[in-house]
């Protein structure tokens, strides 16, 4: 009988000591694969294809016990949250967590490779172990997502139907398929497998695709260079005056709007995409100033930029096609109405600093005051076991 | 008998030709004042020394767009003289318009590295609104004199001047010290703002209250060894989830500035509001979370009060067409939310306002919505 699920966080970490799984890394590649080092100050580290040491941060492996942070050096071996299977899921038990979604932080520990092919090498058994060894210990409790390559459309298909072999329910993309930090027509063929395979699509960057410095945001069909226009970026005026939460800069809601503007959802309206840790108390004035500057703004992104204009409101795709995953957020709770409660996804972000573990009943309780309960099933857990096909 | 005022624009932009305000630069200087030029296409364009010419832009408004035209300050909407303005009110149905002058400004005048120049075309500039453009009608044209973002001395020296030239406000582009850090010595020009009475105000950049991209942002009293400047409290941590919209008054909350100047009130200018219900408790909750840790590492002091108090009751905010935001006014209190029209500039609904508002505040009871339409900035800029 399939597990029920009451508690899901839909955005956790795993954030391996390189050393448990690069066993797996072709023998020609192994010596150039991550490994863990110690730092000067004593806490670990992992250097990558002889790149800077990356030394591993207070504020993401500590498990949240902030009175004890500032004083801890972070060590693989001493924090929560990155040991065995086995020991995560006694982690999950002592939150009252039934099971986690989780995101492996790739794209800075691998970064420093220097060629393709040791890079997919890397990928591709990071991805095995998660699968073969590390999920399977507990497969209805331990979700890892697995990772597509950002080195181009041929090789994000290869590892997304890879993955869907391996028995992963979904992949996480750091860029678009194409290894671009904007939409491309060529993404379409990742778009369809992903559908095809039924393989869940997330990415976690603050709902912004990464890409190469200096590219474009997007392939516009044009660019009027004249003195009468002074706006950089025609899809950046629907966030005029708008809250724009995000380390990074630039509304979490831009990759969605990229997309919608790129025609994605129109040509796959069954296309679903998950931006995890971006919160959601934004969400209903972002939704609202959305639609009020596309009323402003599209005939000029229209005239100078040549975009189309969208078949929908901005809000009617995001409102259809996206999920956003939220931690402890009272207000994003209290405001699900905008986005809708069947489109938000509780997460611990454990075992991140902003986790409440093993406190986590205790911040949802809070949370989740006065909710009604078809609504606080859908966001602890309905919507992930949906979005995930966690009960297949 | 002092004016009526059912609708202020709170937040309104100034678009003035340099021919207006220069001659009053001394003599010694004014030859380095910006200069209005045309261009071969007709547009006017704006010259100063070490910069790009500053080409004047097409003014748009909702459902019109100029890029044939070729922009010059006597075609623009709302670039003329204060005659014109006042028609541009009465057009739009605006009984007032609280005026700033955008930061891009004091940041393009700064091209001029020479801080005598600097401050005398600021000082210059102050004297046209006070004397030229405001007195043409001073119940409607309340601009806000700009404080060079110089240093102390020059802060308080043009606080002073505006306040004796009878503006009735001024508006900041950086802390009084002229960094975008808040120092101890800035106490000076806050006391000098009470004594005066004199209401403070600043404008966003690029969506934010944060003054400035460069330099320190906070007088920490020492960082955890190893890292670098550009991770830390306010630049990473504080703001991570939810934007650093209210970047500025945080500052000056850890500085202690609110503490110290219980009657200090500041209003920030085209903020919008519909963030304020989620960033309040955000930043109240990493707080929570960090504080501890940001103390121990930075030492970043202690708030006395809960960061959202010292945003919620110490400063006010600007907001155009922000229907969530107005049905979310509760969270920091109706009195603090002030209504603009942005005009001339591109998010304005010129001259089609009173219908926004409409829309914006259905559903409002009226004496909510005049406190926003008009109350809370007739008072806080004392007008009538």
């Amino acid at each position: 009988m399939a597990r029920e699920y009451k508690v899901i966080s839909a955005d956790s970490h795993l954030d391996l000591n390189p050393d448990v799984w690069t066993h797996r890394v072709p023998a020609r590649w192994r010596d150039r694969a991550p490994k863990r080092v110690v730092m000067p100050n004593g806490s670990d580290g992992v250097v990558c294809d002889g790149g800077k040491p990356h030394a591993i941060s207070l504020t993401s492996h500590t498990g949240g016990q902030f009175d004890q942070m500032p004083f801890q050096i972070p060590k693989f071996s001493e924090t929560v949250g990155n040991g065995p299977p086995q020991q995560r899921v006694e982690e999950q038990d002592r939150d009252g967590i039934d099971a986690e979604v989780m995101f492996s932080l790739v794209e800075s520990m691998f970064r420093n490779a220097k060629e393709d092919e040791l890079y997919l090498a890397l990928v591709r058994a990071q991805n095995e172990y998660l699968a073969e060894e590390y999920m399977a210990v507990a497969p209805d409790r331990l979700f890892s997502l697995g990772t597509i390559p950002t080195t181009g459309i041929h090789d994000a298909v290869n590892e997304l139907e890879h993955c869907a072999k391996l028995g992963f329910k979904g992949v996480t993309l750091t860029r678009f398929p194409s290894g671009h930090g904007y939409p491309t027509p060529e993404d379409d063929r990742f778009w369809a497998a992903a559908l095809d395979l039924r393989m869940a699509l997330a990415q976690h960057g603050g709902g912004r695709f990464a890409g190469p410095r200096d590219e474009p945001s997007f392939l516009y069909p044009r660019i009027i260079e004249s003195p009468n226009n002074h706006k950089a970026d025609a899809i950046n005026l629907l966030f005029s005056n708008s809250p724009s939460p995000g380390a990074t800069g630039g509304s979490p809601a831009y990759g969605a709007m990229q997309m919608a503007y790129a025609g994605v959802f129109d040509r796959f309206p069954q296309l679903r995409m998950y931006f995890a840790e971006t919160w959601a108390g934004w969400l209903p004035a972002c939704l609202f100033s959305l639609d009020d500057n596309h009323r402003r703004f599209r005939a000029l992104m229209q005239h100078f930029w040549g975009l189309d204009d969208l078949e929908r409101k901005p809000s009617d795709y995001l409102r259809e096609h996206t999920f956003w995953g939220t931690l402890y957020d009272p207000v994003g709770i209290q405001g699900r109405a905008a986005i809708g409660a069947d489109k938000i996804m509780f997460a611990t972000d454990f075992p991140h600093a902003a986790s409440d573990w093993p406190n986590t009943h205790k911040a949802i309780e809070d949370a989740f005051a006065g909710v009604p309960e078809p609504e606080r099933h859908q966001i602890l857990a309905g919507n992930a076991v949906r979005y995930f096909h966690l009960d297949e | 008998m002092a004016q009526e005022y059912r609708v202020i624009s709170s937040d309104s932009h100034l678009e003035l030709s340099p021919d207006s305000w220069s001659p009053r630069v001394p003599a010694q200087w004014r030859d380095r004042a910006p200069r209005r030029i045309q261009l071969p296409d007709g547009a006017d364009a704006v010259l100063i020394e070490n910069r790009p010419l500053h080409r004047v832009q097409a003014t748009r408004f909702a459902g019109m767009l100029a890029d044939d035209q070729a922009p010059t300050y006597a075609g623009n909407h709302g670039w003329g003289g204060p005659d014109r303005r006042v028609r541009e009110q009465d057009r739009d149905g605006i009984d007032a318009e609280i005026l700033f002058t955008h930061p891009q400004f004091p940041d393009f005048w700064r091209a001029i590295p020479d801080d005598d120049v600097y401050r005398a075309l600021i000082h210059a500039y102050n004297e046209y609104l006070a004397e030229e453009y405001c007195a043409y009608a001073p119940d409607r044209l309340v601009a806000m004199g700009v404080i060079p973002p110089t240093c102390l001395d020059d802060a308080v020296a043009e606080l002073e001047y505006c306040a004796r030239a009878g503006l009735k406000g001024v508006a900041l582009y950086r802390f009084p010290n002229g960094t975008g850090s808040p120092l101890p010595e800035d106490d000076r020009f806050w006391a000098a703002t009470m004594s005066l009475g004199m209401p403070i105000t600043a404008h966003t950049a690029n969506g934010s209250t944060r003054f400035t991209r460069q330099g320190p942002v906070f007088p920490y009293p020492h960082r955890p060894a190893g890292t670098r400047g550009e991770r830390d409290p306010f630049n990473t941590e504080l703001f991570r989830f939810c934007g650093d919209i209210p970047f500025a008054p945080l500052q000056l909350a850890f500085a202690g500035v609110f503490d110290r100047f219980p009657a200090l009130h500041l209003f920030w200018g085209e903020t919008q509001i519909g963030w304020l219900p989620y960033t309040l408790w955000q930043i109240d909750d990493h707080y929570e979370r960090y504080g501890q840790l940001f103390n121990d590492q930075w030492g970043l002091p202690v708030l006395e009060r809960r960061p959202s108090e010292y945003l919620r009751t110490q400063n006010s905010w600007g907001f155009l067409v922000d229907v969530v935001g107005v049905q979310q006014r509760e969270v920091v209190g109706v009195d603090k939310l002030m209504w603009g029209s942005d005009f001339p500039h591109s998010a304005t609904d010129w001259p089609n306002s009173r219908r926004a508002i409409e829309q914006n505040f259905a559903g409002v009871p009226e004496a909510e919505r005049d406190l926003m339409l008009a109350g809370n900035a007739a008072r806080f800029f004392h007008m009538g």
